[in-house]
């Protein structure tokens, strides 16, 4: 309990003094997985709570089209591909980010989006859309924190110069791409072979 | 015995069939009805017009229409015009549909005849009636009774282009009495005449919307050699197809071609005296109206060309209904070109089948117009009881819970307001209601927080005296 607390007193640290912070997750080895984990979960919960509990005025949702699964796969497995692509290309560019660095650091960029869309979240319900404009001003405090979250953390958790930073990022981008490429390949291929041995069974079912 | 039973079975089977409901005229329709709901989906509803009969030329003892292509009705004389392009003449009923009289020809100041070619449009106000003559490229004024009083020949002036071809297809004329020609081919818009038939200007063209896919075309055009770019697609705006003049001295226009992919158009224009297009709802969809008319309450009805429907909505294009369709029996069209609304029936001419077709306004429809009309009259109080009346036949009738949310926003009860937005989906006028509704909780509860602050603020000073007090006895 008391390394969780800890855990969580490391991430609000980072969210103001993002140099110290990183710094500390990278050389003291601070930062808890278990609260990056949490904070994965909240990120999860904040999507849903965006179709399901944003105020009348500004939900634009059909209640029949929200699918929890599909947040779900959308959310997590965005940031797992993330996490895979960064990690890949940290790699390559020969870069001294650790895989559990990279964890945490991209789970601390969530954390100003979900604070920032949960506190949109409930502000919808008590205002009507001529506060519309404070709103998303809201959520663009949050995105901006976030990417400058991302910015420090890939300077700080790699090691890189700001040019490396933004090379580092448009070849995660392109890394996601691929990685979405693979993936698509991969399914036609397992659903291709499993045509393949449907077919090869039902003839020899025909012919015994 | 064996004899009477016999008869007795024939009576019985005689019974059975007089009683039979087969002579019943079930009032159904050919087509089914439906609104749009919450989410966009179309959703059966109840019928708001049904088919009640079909005129053609035969039955009027005319001979039958053929290629007809304009209708207008003249509610000063009680008189409906149709123009048979095919028979080159024009048809002219009361408004039971019995035929007046029929003008094979009309007459000219000398006496002599004037014979149709191919008129297309008519428009009658007061004692003068307007042709657009296609095939004499002009426009012809006569009185009721077919004497000609004017000829209105292609315009000419310096605005003109070059190779401006007339060909008047349509005509409408305002309370001035300037004439307003559709000429086909002419994307400029609408040819603008003066009351002696000079040309005036092009009035109201169609806006022509950046589309990505015009943005990509206009780079192009500037890398292009002038000569390349010429055979390119021009960004001229679609020329209009119809034309109705309102009864607030608007000119609702309705789009010859529709949107193809990547372009977009408005298929339905409101353009006002100053030639903008002022229609309260966006009208870009891939739909092709043939015709227009628009009642004194604002009431739009259109035919949609490619599938025979005809739409009907209110004034901010809200959805009420929808019938016809493409079809044999009475009630679908195979080619409908045009229609007129007299009192509450609406008539559509079909040019493939010959008939004009007669519809007439349910219960379930009256109920909707009887509300709107109350509505419009700003008689919020009265509306309801039909709203709720229309909700208990179709409880997806979206338009009822705007109208009811609006009655109770405008009888002060914000609350139920907000219930019925919500219902209608309706997220700007709910915001709106929201609003007065917080702020009437705000007044209403205005003086307990003052009492309350007044209270929080005497007990603070209370206590800390006594803890003044307390600390100078320690002292």
């Amino acid at each position: 309990m008391n390394k969780l607390k800890e855990g969580f007193k490391q991430c609000q640290y980072t969210m103001f003094h993002p140099v110290n912070g990183f710094d500390r997750v990278k050389w003291n080895n601070e930062g808890s997985l278990p609260v990056c984990c949490i904070i994965l979960a909240a990120f999860f919960l904040v999507n849903v709570f965006d179709e399901v509990l944003t105020g009348f005025i500004f939900n634009t949702t059909n209640p029949d089209k929200i699918s929890v699964p599909s947040i779900f796969l959308i959310t997590m497995g965005g940031f797992a591909i993330c996490y895979v692509a960064n990690w890949a290309v940290s790699s390559l560019m020969f870069t001294e980010g650790k895989s559990r660095h990279i964890f945490i650091m991209l789970t601390y960029t969530l954390v100003p989006y979900t604070v920032f869309e949960l506190i949109y979240i409930i502000a919808t319900n008590f205002v009507n859309n001529e506060m519309n404009a404070f709103l998303e001003a809201i959520r663009f405090i949050g995105l901006l924190w976030s990417f400058l979250i991302l910015l420090l953390g890939e300077y700080y958790v790699h090691q890189l110069t700001f040019l490396q930073v933004v090379l580092n990022l448009f070849l995660t981008a392109a890394g996601i791409v691929v990685i979405l490429f693979l993936l698509l390949l991969g399914y036609s291929l397992v659903q291709q072979i499993y045509v393949f041995l449907v077919t090869i069974y039902n003839e020899i079912a025909f012919r015994l | 015995m064996r004899k009477n039973g016999k008869r007795f079975i024939s009576i019985l089977c005689g019974m059975i069939f007089l009683l039979s409901p087969m002579a019943v005229r079930a009032a159904e329709a050919p087509y089914q009805t439906y609104t749009i709901d919450k989410w966009g989906n179309a959703t059966p509803a109840p019928d708001g017009y049904l088919p009640t009969r079909s005129i053609g030329g035969a039955q009027l003892g005319l001979g039958d229409f053929k290629d007809a292509s304009d209708m207008f009705y003249c509610a000063e004389y009680g008189e409906l015009y149709i123009v048979d392009s095919g028979n080159q003449r024009i048809v002219v009923l009361d408004k039971n549909l019995q035929a007046v009289k029929c003008w094979e020809s009309l007459t000219l100041q000398d006496g002599s005849d004037y014979s149709f070619v191919n008129p297309q449009g008519i428009y009658a106000a007061g004692e003068k009636v307007y042709i657009a003559e296609m095939g004499r490229q002009e426009v012809v004024v006569c009185d009721r009774e077919g004497q000609v009083s004017n000829i209105f020949g292609a315009p000419v002036s310096s605005l003109l282009p070059d190779n401006f071809n007339y060909q008047p297809h349509k005509v409408v004329v305002d309370a001035t009495g300037r004439i307003y020609v559709l000429s086909k081919g002419v994307y400029q818009g609408i040819v603008y005449l003066e009351q002696d038939g000079s040309f005036i200007k092009f009035f109201g063209a169609n806006e022509v919307e950046m589309t990505l896919k015009r943005r990509v075309q206009k780079v192009w055009k500037s890398i292009l050699s002038d000569k390349a770019a010429a055979t390119m697609q021009a960004f001229n705006p679609i020329e209009y197809g119809n034309l109705f003049l309102g009864a607030d001295g608007y000119i609702y226009a309705t789009a010859a071609g529709s949107e193809s992919r990547g372009e977009s158009t408005n298929v339905l224009t409101k353009i006002n005296p100053l030639g903008i297009d002022t229609l309260p709802f966006k009208s870009r969809l891939s739909i092709l109206y043939g015709d227009v008319t628009v009642d004194e309450s604002g009431v739009i009805t259109l035919i949609e060309a490619n599938e025979g429907t005809i739409y009907q909505m209110d004034e901010n294009g809200k959805l009420m209904f929808t019938f016809g369709g493409l079809g044999n029996q009475v009630g679908l069209f195979k080619k409908p070109v045009s229609m007129v609304q007299i009192e509450e029936k609406i008539y559509v001419l079909d040019a493939d089948k010959n008939t004009i077709t007669e519809f007439e306004l349910t219960q379930f429809g009256k109920l909707v117009r009887t509300a709107i009309n109350l509505y419009n009259e700003g008689l919020y109080e009265e509306s309801i009881e039909p709203w709720q009346e229309v909700v208990r036949r179709n409880s997806n009738y979206l338009l009822a819970y705007t109208g009811l949310g609006k009655a109770y926003y405008q009888l002060g009860e914000y609350d139920r307001a907000m219930y019925y937005y919500r219902l209608a989906n309706d997220r700007a006028n709910y915001s709106d209601a929201y609003k007065e509704a917080s702020l009437q909780r705000m007044r209403d509860s205005f003086g307990t927080i003052v009492l309350a602050a007044v209270l929080i603020a005497a007990a603070a000073v209370v206590f800390a005296k006594h803890r003044k007090k307390r600390k100078g006895a320690n002292a």
